[in-house]
């Protein structure tokens, strides 16, 4: 128990410190943010200048207005700042990759076993804190055994590392810093428990009988009987490889080059465990504290580092112009996100499953360029109506699916067009009988003359499906006097109340 | 070592085709020898795709390589289609084909629709169907198809004629001889005379069929092969088995096709009416009718 390391971040000015990054105005002089509750603003952030004032959150804005004339004030925005603190939790992945939100202003790291690399605890942390003030964030943290230790710690006490003495400096800090619900640490400070220590000295059980066994529970959290889990941001992948870079990169071809190295630490990894990533991510931290997250996935296991850099080279391509305007990267960082059991695939002398394997890597180096949307194939719809005989799929998610067509029903010529227009183009036609064919139509401004006409082949929509317009169609296969061969239908039926209109469904070869 | 034997495979499905070539040293491990051999086997079986019906223009049959059809006028897009589904039924062994489109090409002549295809005796699901916007990335999308194994051919439909050039051509031209894999470049537009460094080039129209038998026919084209490094070039009338993908010349079937030009015909037309039913009969009795009424208009 004593091994976990836990960093807690107070970012006491988060939602002033985020205007100020807007406009720096904001620090340069008493600034809140407010709130309407039932009628009256309230104070609700308030920056540096504004509490040196003695300025407190929960006060009216009329009263702070009279306390200091010079006072800025700004709508409180939550959304927007549960939005900040989540990118800045998704940057401060950088150190440990399990981090936590403490909403609404602040972040747990679970540093257990990573301050070695960044030189230390206290290096890690007045790395973590000198960082966040080039973002532009004032930020208090500390280093404790526990979530709550650092938390009270990192609020109400000096900040820094504590080893063994966390605990005692803990019982020096206000009742407060117990996360109790505000109620109960008013009624402990009225009763004179204005201390942690204080709390601690009473004989536990009248404290439960007047409290609930919350208290009873934040006590043991104390001192470490019950353990605080933290909940991480993302998933702790099971494999991960990174590039840090000495300097922030500024061009889409350094990041590039760096991606064969990544692809092939990674893959040596899940290679040992006999897996392949099926979706891998590449995170990019850019140095003013936003990330980009670029996401490939693949239909098969992949192992394959060539091919798995070639994929996220070709997303890259697409931030290139973002990567050149923003203030570069300083970290890359790749993760197999989810993975799957390689599976062996012996290839045969025609080259059987040789060429599904190959289809796969086909398919997703056509999906990465073009999209998912892009690659399609078709398999048959158990309907009549044309054009709706087939559905459309995408190619990524039917590599291991067998055909379904049946090829029974085709006459000669055939009966179905080569091409298909969907939906259907209207079309003006001249008839010489009301039933019949066209003798002349036109289609996209141009008059064809029909040589020969074939149908009428009626097809009716369903009519246990209510949602469609129950208009009967006639079908005919035409050919002008060009020999172009179309098909086309008649919406309608004469003798009804709307007069029937023609369509151009298909075209045949 | 089992993982290291799965590698294997796939570094040599990733290897540049030019290391790939019979001329190369196959490997010593089993498993690579095995696919080499497959290989060297697929090099000795290909030398051309033989289609019945364009022997007289294409002798020793279209080599794996770029051709590239045109289509007359821009309303004849749609009938391109036809011929490389023809070709694909001579291609040996049977693979996925790669359907490449622009965007624009689909909204202007359609998309191929499975039932269509279908009826052309192909599987439809045997195709995988891309769809680009860019001109550029058709041509790219044809060039990784190529450079892919599992892909027995490779069709692009662009609606661009700028794109369509000698560089263009000649980079598809290379990738197909080292792939071994013929490419199909149909132009839905009219191109101009500019030099393609395609096998051949062909401009294709729809066949006049006015003047048959009152029914739709197999569906015919006017060819007009204008350059052919594999045979000759010719314009040629021809109609298209569509289940086989059989080309036959377009006159002769005419002739045979309509029943009161000679005696001969006549009488094989009397007795085969014993034979069929009354339904037929009718059918036929209005086919001549209809004839007649045309052969009367003109």
């Amino acid at each position: 128990m004593s091994a976990r390391r836990i960093l807690s971040l107070w970012l006491g000015h988060l939602s002033t410190d985020r205007l100020a990054r807007q406009n720096a105005a904001v620090n340069e002089r008493p600034f809140a943010t407010i709130e309407n509750v039932r009628g009256a603003f309230i104070l609700r952030h308030l920056n540096a200048r504004a509490e040196a004032n003695g300025l407190k959150p929960g006060g009216s804005l009329s009263d702070a207005r009279a306390l200091v004339p010079g006072l800025a004030v700004a709508h409180a925005d939550q959304e927007a700042d549960r939005r900040t603190l989540l990118s800045l939790a998704r940057a401060a992945d950088r150190y440990t990759p399990l981090v936590g939100l403490d909403p609404p202003d602040g972040l747990m790291l679970d540093i257990t076993g990573c301050a070695h690399l960044f030189g230390g605890e206290d290096a890690m942390l007045a790395d973590i804190l000198s960082r966040f003030a080039r973002w532009g964030y004032s930020a208090h943290g500390a280093v404790a055994p526990n979530p709550l230790l650092a938390y009270g710690l990192a609020r109400f006490g000096p900040g820094g590392v504590f080893a063994k003495n966390a605990e005692d400096a803990f019982m020096a800090l206000p009742v407060e810093a117990l996360r109790l619900p505000e109620e109960t640490s008013d009624v402990l400070v009225r009763l004179g428990l204005k201390l942690v220590g204080h709390v601690f000295a009473q004989p536990r059980a009248p404290l439960v009988q007047r409290f609930g066994p919350q208290i009873a529970q934040r006590l043991d959290q104390v001192i470490g009987h019950v353990s605080v889990p933290i909940t991480p941001l993302t998933p702790v992948p099971q494999s991960i490889s990174e590039r840090r870079f000495a300097e922030p990169v500024m061009v889409l071809e350094g990041i590039a080059a760096s991606l064969p190295g990544l692809t092939a630490r990674l893959c040596e990894g899940l290679e040992r465990r006999g897996e392949g990533a099926r979706r891998t991510t590449l995170r990019l931290f850019h140095a003013d504290c936003g990330v980009t997250d670029v996401a490939v996935g693949t239909s098969d296991p992949l192992a394959d580092p060539k091919r798995m850099a070639k994929l996220l080279t070709a997303r890259l391509e697409r931030l290139a112009e973002r990567i050149a305007t923003d203030s570069g990267i300083d970290l890359v960082r790749l993760y197999g996100t989810e993975t799957a059991p390689l599976v062996s695939q012996q290839g045969t002398l025609e080259g059987g499953r040789l060429s599904e394997a190959d289809l796969a890597a086909l398919v997703d180096t056509l999906c990465e360029r073009l999209g998912r949307d892009a690659v399609t194939r078709l398999a048959p719809a158990d309907d009549h109506r044309p054009g709706h005989e087939q559905t459309i799929l995408k190619a990524s998610e039917t590599l291991h699916q067998t055909s379904h067509w049946s090829f029974a029903q085709t006459g000669v010529p055939p009966d179905r067009p080569l091409r298909l227009l969907w939906p259907p183009e209207p079309v003006e036609t001249l008839a010489s009988v009301p039933d019949g064919p066209p003798v002349r139509f036109v289609w996209r401004r141009v008059c064809h003359t029909v040589a020969l006409a074939e149908g009428p082949e009626r097809i009716a929509s369903p009519w246990w499906d209510a949602s469609h317009d129950a208009a009967t169609c006639d079908y005919f296969r035409v050919e002008d006097s060009e020999g172009r061969r179309f098909f086309m239908f008649r919406q309608g039926l004469y003798g009804r109340e709307s007069p029937p209109r023609w369509f151009m469904h298909g075209l045949f070869a | 070592m089992f993982y290291e034997q799965v590698r294997n495979i796939n570094d040599w499905s990733t290897m540049p085709r030019a290391a790939q070539t019979v001329s190369n040293i196959p490997h010593v491990d089993g498993v690579s020898s095995g696919a080499h051999l497959w290989r060297q086997e697929r090099q000795t079986v290909s030398n051309g795709i033989n289609v019945p019906g364009l022997e007289g223009l294409f002798p020793s049959g279209l080599s794996r390589s770029l051709h590239v059809l045109e289509a007359e006028t821009a309303q004849d897009g749609a009938i391109l289609s036809a011929f490389p589904l023809a070709f694909a039924h001579h291609l040996s062994p049977p693979r996925p084909i790669a359907w490449v489109t622009q965007s624009l090409a689909a909204g202007e002549a359609g998309q191929p629709y499975g039932p269509g295809l279908a009826a052309f005796g192909h599987d439809p699901f045997q195709f995988i169907f891309v769809t680009a916007p860019r001109a550029a990335d058709v041509l790219w999308a044809i060039e990784e198809c190529l450079r892919s194994l599992a892909v027995g051919a490779v069709v692009g439909e662009l609606n661009d004629r700028k794109a369509i050039d000698l560089t263009a051509t000649r980079r598809l031209a290379m990738r197909c001889e080292r792939a071994d894999v013929p490419a199909f470049l149909l132009s839905h537009l009219p191109l101009n005379e500019s030099a393609l460094a395609a096998r051949s080039r062909w401009r294709i129209g729809p066949g006049k069929m006015a003047g048959r038998a009152g029914l739709l026919g197999e569906p015919a084209f006017a060819v007009n092969v204008v350059k052919n490094r594999d045979g000759f070039c010719a314009r040629r009338s021809l109609t298209l088995a569509c289940r086989s993908g059989v080309f036959a010349p377009f006159e002769r079937k005419r002739a045979a096709e309509s029943p009161a030009l000679s005696p001969e015909t006549s009488t094989a037309h009397e007795t085969t009416r014993s034979l069929v039913t009354p339904a037929v009969l009718h059918l036929a009795e209005r086919r001549r009718h209809r004839d007649h009424l045309a052969r009367m208009r003109s």
